[in-house]
């Protein structure tokens, strides 16, 4: 008697919606980002004033300053001499880049303090090795 | 003037007899019975040993006893029987004489007439004087059978005429012999007689014997000293131990030491002589010159024997006074053996050299020092060398064997004495055995490999000192074989390599060498290793500790800091590629399922991408949905899962898009029928069938 009542239109759409509901509306995760974020790294557009700073503004910030740190290093002749390292601080550089940019800011936190430590001890090798030669590397072959 | 001279002259000249007018015609005498005119009675007539004159015409006539004039009226009366003028008849003592037999030890006993007023000395004078070995003190003069002992010795030393008894005639001399002569006649030689002396009373005479040139008993005197017996002994021979001299003086033994009394002049050394006293001077054994003040030099000198050495002789003079080490001393192991058995050692040698900075040992009376033979390495008398001065290397050096040791030398030194090693040697660990005490050694492991190449000073050498061995092992005969001989490689020399390399065993291994080594050394790794999860575990610490290597980065990058530091002992595991999955943690692997030609769980570094993964897992299948490719992120803190439409990113390029993907997460790659579109069209489809089996329903 229902169905006698509503025109075919209605019963059309009718059908639509309780098929949508038999289907269980299917909820799909948010598209991932951040894959390959070492390969467009430089591209990060800078913050703007207006723009409210959040702490994934900081992790940023350390990151670039991490980035900095090897670039200064590998110039000092890490990759010469620790070229193993430079490979895992590459490396995780990347990993960190990688998670920050997927939203994993807190294993990206973590791998920052990693990279910290690493390149920190790093640079007292690289720092003693230049002592001992005297003639610190000015610069690298290209 | 002249007349009455004369006549006073021949009235002295026959006074004289007449002054001796008690004189009595004896035996001996000579008397002159003259009658000129008959020829016979010229000659003097001696009276007989009866006292009788023999007158030749008268015969006997007792006359002994009678004095000269009484002889005259014998005389007269006895030829006025035959002669009728006797007028002229003379009748005088021509000579006195006596006669005296000498017997006894003299040397031509007999009777012998003598001038009536000779004296002891001339009688024995006539009998040719006393034999050699008479006994001067106990001449005795028999007369009518009674015996007079008279000392004639003392009338020698004296020149005292009473000590002499007068002689009459007919009186006998005898001389004995000493009792010191002997049995035996012989050749009296004062020099040959083991007794002798001058003693007279033999219970006061001071008895000498012993080493003296001439023992005997030697009469006392007070005021004697000990000094003056041994002079009056003759000295001492060179035989005598001067410094042991006993004396017995009033039943008291004491020692005397004659060269210290001679060295230090002190009267108060000498010991008081009384009558009676015995002196021995000892004899020296076998001529073993000895004493006090002896230093004996033995051995490899030019000159050994025993010196006599003052209190401030050093070790180099009497060493020098000997003549010095000859060219067969052994000048590195001289050695002094002190009066008190202690032996002290010293090396000449090394004196001379100025390395030893000890003196010379001081020297004093009674000590020893011995400079033995240089041991010959021709002649390997090994018994030569005492174990106490020796040093045994065994083991694989080119001479092994018991070698001399001196303390300046090291333990290169005698590696280098003995040849060296040999080119088979395991100069890595030589084991030096040090005695400390009498029961206790100290083992040393020493790495001569090490210690050349840090070029360590020789101070950081073991200790070596006489008494110790040194072991040098032998290296693996081969190394491919090492098995065989696995026992006698010990463990903490070993390194142990499992796994997939070419030859899993146990090597030789020394701390100086490092990874790349001992991976060569077994082959290195085969195809099915995975090099870049390679375990080295050190069970050289305390703790557990491994360390994992990643090969593949080492050859990539050639950063040698990723080499560990292995060491013997250590254990290197290289595992296999495709091992099972429990070995591979979840943290690691990448997990792909799905719609997906080859799912399975993957490794996966920051290096990849999605786009990687899904290539080596074979790509989509034709059913999958490759819009919704969800990954799921394992995170410390917040997991997360994350879609990304595959279709889309091939069509845009959009490298952002990509997920982040990490070791530990996974990935799903849904089924086409997983779509929203797709589960609509199954929705509708279900809708459509009801609603037409409501339709038909109703119709009926």
């Amino acid at each position: 008697m229902f169905f006698k009542r509503i025109n075919t239109a209605h019963r059309l759409w009718l059908c639509a919606a309780m098929g949508l509901l038999l289907s269980g509306c299917v909820q799909w995760p948010l598209a991932g980002r951040g894959g390959m974020a070492e390969h467009r790294l430089e591209q990060t557009g800078p913050t703007l004033p207006s723009q409210p700073l959040g702490p994934e503004h900081g992790q940023f910030f350390e990151l670039e300053l991490a980035r900095r740190h090897l670039d200064i290093l590998i110039l000092e002749g890490a990759e010469l001499y620790f070229p193993a390292t430079v490979v895992q601080a590459t490396l995780l550089q990347t990993r960190i880049a990688r998670q920050m940019a997927g939203g994993l800011h807190e294993d990206a936190g973590l791998d920052l303090q990693i990279q910290r430590r690493l390149l920190n001890a790093l640079e007292r090798q690289i720092d003693a090795i230049n002592r001992s030669s005297q003639q610190p590397l000015q610069e690298l072959p290209s | 003037m002249t007349r009455p001279f004369i006549m006073w002259s021949l009235l002295l000249l026959f006074a004289t007899p007449l002054l001796a007018e008690d004189y009595l015609i004896q035996a001996g005498d000579q008397i002159t019975v003259f009658l000129p005119g008959e020829a016979s009675l010229t000659d003097p007539i001696t009276v007989d040993r009866q006292g009788r004159l023999l007158l030749p015409e008268a015969g006997p006539i007792p006359v002994a006893g009678l004095s000269e004039a009484q002889l005259k009226q014998e005389v007269v009366d006895q030829l006025g029987q035959m002669f009728r003028d006797l007028d002229n008849l003379r009748v005088y003592l021509f000579k006195k004489q006596m006669l005296i037999r000498v017997q006894g030890y003299v040397q031509n006993p007999g009777e012998f007439t003598l001038p009536a007023d000779a004296t002891v000395q001339m009688a024995l004078h006539a009998a040719g004087g006393i034999r050699n070995g008479a006994q001067l003190n106990q001449l005795s003069r028999v007369r009518d059978q009674v015996s007079l002992l008279f000392d004639y010795k003392k009338y020698l030393d004296s020149g005292d005429l009473n000590h002499l008894p007068a002689l009459q005639s007919l009186d006998r001399l005898f001389v004995p012999a000493s009792p010191m002569t002997g049995n035996v006649e012989i050749e009296f030689d004062p020099a040959t007689i083991a007794d002798s002396g001058d003693a007279a009373a033999n219970r006061l005479a001071i008895k000498v014997f012993g080493e003296v040139n001439s023992p005997g008993s030697f009469s006392f005197r007070t005021s004697m000293s000990l000094v003056d017996l041994l002079m009056r002994a003759g000295g001492v021979t060179r035989y005598a131990s001067v410094e042991q001299i006993r004396v017995i003086s009033a039943g008291k033994p004491t020692l005397f030491n004659l060269t210290h009394y001679l060295d230090s002049g002190d009267e108060k050394l000498l010991p008081p002589i009384l009558a009676g006293a015995t002196v021995f001077v000892p004899q020296q054994e076998e001529q073993i010159k000895s004493g006090a003040n002896t230093v004996y030099v033995m051995g490899e000198v030019a000159h050994p024997g025993a010196f006599e050495g003052q209190g401030n002789a050093t070790f180099m003079d009497i060493l020098a006074n000997a003549g010095g080490p000859t060219r067969y001393a052994e000048s590195r192991q001289i050695r002094l053996i002190k009066a008190n058995g202690e032996v002290v050692k010293f090396d000449l040698a090394a004196y001379t050299e100025g390395t030893l900075e000890s003196q010379p040992p001081t020297i004093s009376p009674g000590d020893a020092i011995f400079v033995p033979e240089k041991s010959d390495m021709n002649e390997k008398s090994w018994l030569m060398v005492a174990p106490d001065r020796a040093v045994r290397v065994i083991g694989e050096v080119v001479r092994p064997g018991r070698i001399e040791w001196s303390n300046e030398m090291s333990l290169l030194d005698l590696l280098a004495h003995v040849g060296g090693p040999t080119s088979r040697a395991d100069t890595s660990s030589i084991e030096v055995v040090t005695p400390i005490t009498e029961n206790r050694s100290k083992t040393t492991l020493f790495d001569l490999d090490a210690f050349i190449k840090s070029g360590a000073s020789d101070l950081q050498l073991p200790e070596i000192r006489a008494g110790s061995t040194v072991r040098i092992h032998d290296l693996p005969r081969d190394p491919a074989n090492n098995k065989s001989q696995w026992v006698r490689q010990a463990s903490e020399k070993s390194i142990y390599v499992f796994g997939q390399v070419g030859a899993p065993g146990r090597y030789m291994f020394t701390n100086a060498m490092h990874f790349l080594d001992i991976l060569a050394a077994a082959d290195g790794p085969t195809g099915s290793a995975d090099i870049h999860n390679i375990r080295v575990t050190h069970r050289d610490g305390d703790q557990a500790q491994v360390s994992k290597l990643n090969l593949a980065l080492y050859f990539e990058t050639g950063d040698e800091q990723l080499l560990p530091n292995v060491r013997t002992g250590d254990t290197v595991y290289v595992p296999e590629k495709n091992r099972i999955w429990l070995d591979q943690p979840k943290e690691k692997m990448v997990r792909v399922l799905g719609a997906i030609n080859r799912p399975g769980r993957y490794r996966f570094d920051d290096s990849m991408t999605l786009l990687d993964l899904l290539a080596e897992a074979g790509g989509p299948t034709t059913n999958a949905y490759a819009q919704k490719i969800t990954v799921i992120n394992l995170s410390c803190c917040r997991d997360q899962a994350r879609s990304f439409d595959l279709l889309s990113f091939s069509r845009n390029a959009d490298f952002t898009a990509l997920p982040v993907l990490r070791a530990g997460d996974t990935v799903y790659v849904p089924d086409r029928r997983e779509s929203n579109i797709a589960k609509i069209r199954v929705g509708l489809r279900d809708v459509f069938e009801l609603f037409s089996l409501a339709t038909m329903m109703g119709q009926l």
